[in-house]
């Protein structure tokens, strides 16, 4: 085999040498070369190389970096000086203490909290027109168990039909992967959905083509985004055109 | 039976790879064995912090080996299970299947919902 004109990145090389532990730098460097020539035969040098020095970076571990040298003064004596001196000073002014720690503790708790509550609030779409009057119903069947993110979905309709304050109700049901066909191009497409026809009235995506009112009134009609319009049909104007969901055999 | 015999789920499958490959375990062979029966293609930094640990403990015993041109000329360390490491394979399998055979059947069937 002839050896390839090219060597891995030097300061790589260099990281390496700079924790490895002496007597594993052979055989450490002998596998990351190895497997660099085997990379770069397959994907190239940069690639390579990039695969190269990250593998040198996951080496930086407990059972190969190199040991402290064990007659030079170490930096962890002064260490365990200041925690004696800090548990010292905490035992000896017990009311100062007390008050930092609570202090920290109470302000670490409400950040956390806030933290989580923003983040609750953030994980909402709103920008529907009606975001503020639009409600998700969830389950908890016992005190115990917290609940799902789902219903029934006759618990819908019966919340519409039983309260006149609810305007409108709209159910999605998780399709999953399918199998599409278009002509003689099939592919899995994922995370599709069942809705019912008044999925525009709460939510108000905008619409690209086609009436939202009527989209999804005749059974098997199907709404696309725009970017799945654009790659099947090679228009965001998919009006009129279909596609065999899973060879025509899943009826939802 | 002492603390350092007890193996977790990726080292039991480093003593795995080692006992199977022979002459090829060693770092790079173990990775790329590992990678192509699990789809879980590790660190070579994690392999080798893993044989060496193994090797710490006594359960897996080595030695270098002639030097290769593809290598840039260098060694490489090649791997062997010593007695020890057999008995700690052999616990952690028959624990699992003490605990596989306690599991109600139908329980770990996989269905879809």
């Amino acid at each position: 085999m002839v050896r390839p004109p090219s060597i891995p990145p030097r300061w790589a090389d260099r990281l390496l040498d700079s924790f490895c532990r002496d007597e594993l730098a052979e055989e450490i460097r002998g596998d990351l070369v190895e497997a660099w020539e085997a990379d770069l035969a397959e994907k190239g040098k940069f690639r390579a190389d990039l695969v190269y020095a990250l593998e040198v970076l996951l080496f930086i571990r407990s059972h190969v970096i190199r040991r402290r040298d064990p007659h030079r003064a170490r930096g962890s004596v002064m260490w365990k000086d200041y925690l004696t001196v800090a548990v010292r000073t905490v035992r000896k002014q017990k009311a100062w203490s007390a008050i930092n720690f609570v202090g920290l503790a109470i302000g670490l708790a409400c950040t956390f909290l806030i933290g989580s509550f923003v983040a609750d609030e953030l994980s909402f779409d709103g920008y529907h027109t009606d975001a503020e009057r639009i409600f998700r119903m969830t389950s908890s069947p016992s005190e115990a168990y917290d609940g799902i993110a789902k219903v029934n979905g006759a618990w819908g309709v019966e919340a519409a039909r039983r309260f006149p304050q609810v305007e409108s109700v709209t159910r999605f049901v998780y399709f999953g992967n399918a199998r599409w066909t278009v002509g003689d191009r099939s592919e899995d497409v994922t995370s599709g959905f069942l809705a019912d026809s008044t999925v525009f009235d709460v939510f108000s995506w905008k619409v690209l083509a086609g009436d939202p009112a009527t989209a999804l009134i005749e059974p098997f009609s199907l709404v696309l985004t725009a970017s799945l319009a654009e790659s099947w049909f090679g228009t965001t104007d998919a009006r009129g055109l279909s596609v065999v969901v899973d060879g025509g055999a899943r009826i939802p | 039976m002492g603390r350092g015999d007890r193996i977790g789920e990726f080292e039991e499958l480093v003593l795995m790879a080692v006992a199977i490959l022979g002459e090829e375990a060693y770092g790079l062979g173990v990775r790329d064995f590992l990678a192509g029966q699990t789809g879980r293609k590790s660190a070579l930094g994690a392999i080798h912090a893993t044989l060496y640990r193994l090797q710490d403990k006594g359960l897996l015993d080595s030695g270098m080996e002639g030097a290769k041109e593809e290598r840039g000329g260098r060694r490489k360390r090649v791997f062997e299970v010593t007695s020890a490491g057999k008995a700690a394979v052999q616990e952690a399998r028959q624990a699992r299947e003490r605990i596989w055979d306690m599991v109600p059947s139908g329980v770990m069937s996989v269905s879809s919902f």
